[in-house]
């Protein structure tokens, strides 16, 4: 909790320091009309299990395809759509809607995950769909080519009708951090990053621990 | 005997017209110039072949009268010349005769003998002393000149054909101005100075040494005269240019506050770190032990939050371009007004010059 709380902090200084921006009057024309990346990741992943697996660690071939756009224009509303998966891992998808700035956007949406099932005791062969409502940022390192991504969210248990019969009482949240360089000649950009999530179905709980290199498109990155 | 005789009456007649209508004066102002008097009577004096009377009187006249014309002074040295160097063979002395005829030269660059004074030998001294000197006599009516564009003329007139040139300096200066300089040779020609060459003034209120240089071609005798101009005129004021205030110049590149910066990186980083403890291997309490990624991730954020300290160039900042460059505009206005007003200063800038008299 003290460390949700710390993190919560952290979060709230960079945005606020971001916020106290002088120079906003002072943008250069926006040369593109919406915010858009398309990013290709590889996922240094570590998986532990708890209970099922006893703490069980794994290290599976993991990739994810990321895709946002946010209009420049209409208030900064935007799209957000991301698979993640590998051998000997989980599926993960979700769609999110984005609320706000590049800078600082709410993430509402919706997400399925692969994950225990008690009746079979496999840890990944039952797919899971519930609410996310998270946050997300980008800010740039004053004027240089790199900019800081910060994205968080919390998993909401969607109940179903097999809930009152077998409540899988899910929850789960995660949470990435990373370093983009952008190139400024080309709308290119490249990603060092971290990623942690954890996700809880009937009582059992899975941990990722990642470290995220990717590289993609990305336009607008100075809107 | 008789042509003794002759030359008598050729003196006669030379004294009557130059004291009578020699110069082409009016009748009533002729009697009563006495300068013409005088020399009447050293022309009466060598016609009655008192050559030392006609010497001695000639030379008081000359040392004892100002304001002589130079056509009065030309005649006098011809005839004191002819008085030095007679047909009487005993009584010439050539050198002095050619001295005067020198000094007549001098003054009346073509000195020509009057038909009543010529016999060979003295036309002969004349040539040589002609030879011997490159006379030039300068003279100039008083002239305003108005603008760069205004000019003043100055007439030379050289005993032999020379090229000439003119240049002006205040008095008591070094400095120099070349004004004007003619290419081709001749007895007469006529010089052209201004008063302002469009940038700079270059005869203002005072006096000038104006500098005529007469060169013979063929021999390369060259003669140099000097006189005293004298210049007034309103001064020329003009309009300085304004000088740019580079201080009220806005900075047009912006830097995010470093500090705004290194706090984003620091928390973003810190963050990072944080989540590197929040997933612990094995042990789902709170012993966590931080993972090393997360570490390597944070530091780098953090790490390229202080780099941005080096590879911030700044953003340009629109206003702050515009302010600066309507701040250049109004200068380059300002600038080119007062170079019109200074333009129109150096167009109405007028002088008068004249030469200052000779002391003869």
């Amino acid at each position: 909790m003290r460390r949700a709380l710390l993190l919560v902090a952290l979060l709230g200084i960079g945005s606020l320091a971001q916020a106290q921006a002088p120079a906003d009057s002072a943008q250069p024309p926006r040369r593109s009309p919406v915010y858009l990346t398309l990013m290709l990741d590889l996922h240094g992943a570590r998986l532990i299990s708890g209970e099922i697996g006893n703490g069980d660690e794994t290290t599976p071939g993991m990739g994810s395809l990321d895709f946002a756009v946010q209009s420049s224009k209409l208030g900064g509303l935007g799209l957000g759509l991301r698979s993640v998966g590998g051998t000997g891992a989980y599926d993960y998808a979700e769609v999110a809607v984005l609320l706000g700035s590049r800078s600082f956007s709410v993430d509402i949406g919706g997400a399925s995950r692969t994950g225990y099932n008690q009746l079979t005791d496999n840890l990944n062969d039952t797919t899971y769909r519930f609410a996310r409502v998270g946050a997300r940022s980008r800010v740039n390192l004053g004027n240089t080519d790199f900019s800081v991504t910060m994205r968080g969210a919390g998993y909401i248990n969607i109940p179903t009708p097999e809930d009152e019969l077998l409540p899988s009482n899910l929850s789960g949240f995660s949470l990435e951090s990373g370093l983009s360089w952008s190139w400024a000649r080309y709308p290119l950009t490249a990603h060092l990053g971290y990623r942690i999530e954890q996700f809880r179905v009937f009582d059992v709980e899975q941990r990722t621990r990642s470290l995220v290199l990717g590289g993609g498109v990305v336009l607008g990155r100075r809107n | 005997m008789h042509s003794r005789f002759l030359r008598s009456l050729r003196f006669v007649a030379l004294g009557i017209v130059a004291g009578v209508s020699a110069f082409a004066m009016p009748a009533a102002a002729q009697s009563a110039d006495p300068v013409d008097d005088l020399i009447t009577r050293v022309i009466f004096d060598l016609n009655d072949l008192r050559y030392a009377d006609a010497i001695r009187r000639g030379r008081d006249v000359l040392a004892s009268t100002r304001g002589m014309r130079a056509e009065q002074e030309g005649l006098l040295r011809s005839a004191i010349a002819a008085a030095y160097y007679p047909e009487e063979a005993e009584a010439q002395q050539p050198d002095s005769a050619i001295a005067q005829f020198v000094a007549g030269l001098k003054v009346v660059p073509d000195l020509a003998l009057p038909i009543e004074l010529r016999w060979d030998g003295l036309d002969s001294l004349l040539s040589v002393a002609r030879s011997r000197t490159l006379a030039v006599v300068v003279t100039m009516d008083e002239q305003s000149l108005a603008g760069p564009l205004g000019r003043g003329t100055l007439s030379v007139h050289a005993s032999r054909p020379a090229r000439f040139s003119l240049r002006t300096g205040a008095l008591g200066s070094a400095a120099i101005v070349r004004q004007d300089s003619t290419s081709g040779a001749g007895t007469r020609s006529t010089l052209q100075f201004r008063a302002h060459d469009g940038r700079d003034v270059v005869l203002a209120t005072g006096e000038y040494v104006a500098t005529i240089v007469a060169t013979d071609p063929v021999t390369g005798d060259s003669t140099v005269l000097t006189r005293r101009m004298l210049v007034e005129g309103a001064r020329l004021m003009l309009v300085a240019p304004p000088t740019f205030d580079s201080t009220k110049l806005r900075r047009e590149s912006v830097r995010p506050p470093l500090l705004r910066t290194a706090i984003t990186a620091l928390a973003f980083g810190s963050a990072t770190f944080l989540f590197g403890t929040m997933a612990g291997e094995k042990d789902f309490g709170d012993d966590f032990e931080p993972d090393g990624r997360a570490v390597f991730v944070g530091l780098a954020i953090v790490g390229a939050g202080i780099g941005s300290y080096w590879l911030d160039k700044g953003k340009a900042d629109p206003e702050a371009v515009a302010a600066n460059a309507a701040l250049r505009d109004e200068h380059r206005k300002a600038v080119d007004a007062a170079a019109a007003e200074s333009e129109r200063r150096i167009g109405e800038y007028r002088v008068t010059v004249k030469l200052a008299p000779e002391n003869r």
